[in-house]
């Protein structure tokens, strides 16, 4: 697997926006019930460069994620780490029992600094909704509380699926 | 005996179980390791977590050490059967009272699995941290670190929250993966754009449980360091992968 298999994509949300179906996408349709091998690198082949990074508790039947992507346009600010357009959120939500789906609280961080232990702020700025129809593919709803921008990706596991495929089949 | 799972196990002689407390408040939790499930557990005595993360309890009456679940409390097996140890009556195990798991290389951390696949962060600067993803068909990691610029918002336009992210990929072998970092630049939210990947530094990630790791770090730009790595979320897989060659059960 070469890095640009592995640097993720994401479909194109802003030109979905308006046929997204973020009401009309129900919890419970039918997928594989959430396993913690699902934990891993999610994306859209189609646009490189952003995706997710899952983690999987399920004990607690807890899904955290972080959502690596960037600006709406570029800041053209200085930068020492990473880039000045990166802009990542994070979102943190349950699931029921045998669920193949889970609706998580969409949050943004402010005021941190690169390995400081400065406070950091959360704010939830919208909802997310992940959907599992295998241990290869998935579709990310999500809704901006501010703007109202709401999109639908289709999402494929980045790295082999093995453990939740044994998962699964157990 | 206290567990790093917040809990207190104890082994009940009278009723052949194994009871768990709030290791904060003693409070009673549950019945871990239930009569009608204990496998035949006979005057439970010691009880020990075992590097496999499953609860071992020497039955004195039945002279065997029993293994459970560690998540769940079901019996599994006799990890050490009645009659082992010598023919019988003559050294066989007898009354086992007392459990203790050697180290088995002191020296070395926690084998690196796909297990360890989730999120982890330094519990000093909360907020920010990694994600790994374990390949374990390459012997590779990818991870993603999600962290800010290295000055304060005022410094700098803070319309993203000076969110910075960079992603590493490289092989691991043991316990250790060595791994080169990269910036990725020229995206657009959810744009199409195409990206460019820069390299921006060099990191080292070792393992020395499933639930800890240390990661240093040293960036072209200067900054440098080495802080220690906590898992976020409880360990699903990691310690029944390293007892395993494939994947285990899900601890539910």
């Amino acid at each position: 697997m070469n890095r640009n298999q592995l640097l993720w994509g994401l479909a194109s949300l802003m030109g979905l926006a308006c046929s997204a179906l973020w009401a009309a996408q129900p919890l419970d349709e039918a997928g594989l019930p959430i396993n913690a091998g699902m934990a891993g690198s999610w994306a859209n082949a189609n646009i490189p460069g952003q995706g997710l990074f899952i983690d999987v508790d399920p004990v607690s039947r807890t899904i955290f994620l972080a959502w690596f992507t960037y600006t709406d346009s570029p800041l053209m600010s200085e930068s020492t780490i990473g880039s000045a357009d990166n802009h990542w959120f994070i979102a943190l939500g349950t699931y029921e029992a045998e669920s193949s789906s889970v609706e998580m609280s969409l949050i943004e961080t402010q005021g941190g600094v690169f390995d400081q232990s400065d406070p950091v702020s959360e704010t939830e700025v919208g909802q997310l909704i992940l959907r599992f129809n295998s241990c290869e593919s998935a579709e990310m709803d999500f809704l901006f509380d501010e703007n109202n921008l709401q999109g639908s990706i289709e999402m494929m596991r980045l790295t082999a699926a093995d453990v939740c495929t044994s998962l699964a089949e157990s | 005996m206290f567990h790093d799972d917040g809990f207190l196990y104890v082994s009940d002689g009278s009723d052949a179980t194994v009871l768990r407390y709030d290791a904060l408040s003693g409070e009673f939790d549950r019945e871990f390791v239930t009569s009608g499930g204990n496998g035949g557990l006979n005057n439970p005595h010691s009880l020990r977590f075992g590097p496999d993360g499953h609860l071992y309890v020497a039955s004195r009456g039945s002279n065997s050490v029993k293994r459970y679940d560690g998540a769940t409390g079901q019996y599994m097996d006799d990890f050490v059967a009645a009659g082992s140890g010598g023919p019988q009556g003559t050294g066989t195990i007898d009354n086992p009272a007392g459990l203790l798991f050697a180290e088995l290389d002191s020296d070395s951390g926690q084998a690196i699995n796909a297990g360890m696949s989730g999120a982890w962060t330094n519990l000093e600067t909360l907020g920010q941290g990694m994600f790994l993803d374990v390949i374990p068909g390459d012997q590779r990691i990818f991870m993603g670190w999600f962290t800010y610029e290295t000055e304060t918002a005022s410094a700098f336009n803070a319309d993203n929250g000076n969110h910075r992210w960079m992603v590493a990929i490289g092989p691991y072998q043991g316990d250790t993966a060595t791994l080169e970092l990269l910036a990725v630049d020229g995206g657009t939210f959810n744009g199409p754009d195409p990206v460019v990947e820069n390299p921006v530094g060099t990191a080292t990630l070792q393992a020395t449980s499933c639930t800890e790791a240390t990661f240093t770090y040293a960036l072209d730009a200067g900054p440098g360091g080495t802080m220690t790595l906590s898992r976020l979320l409880p360990d699903a897989l990691c310690a029944e992968l390293s007892g395993t060659t494939g994947a285990g059960d899900e601890n539910e």
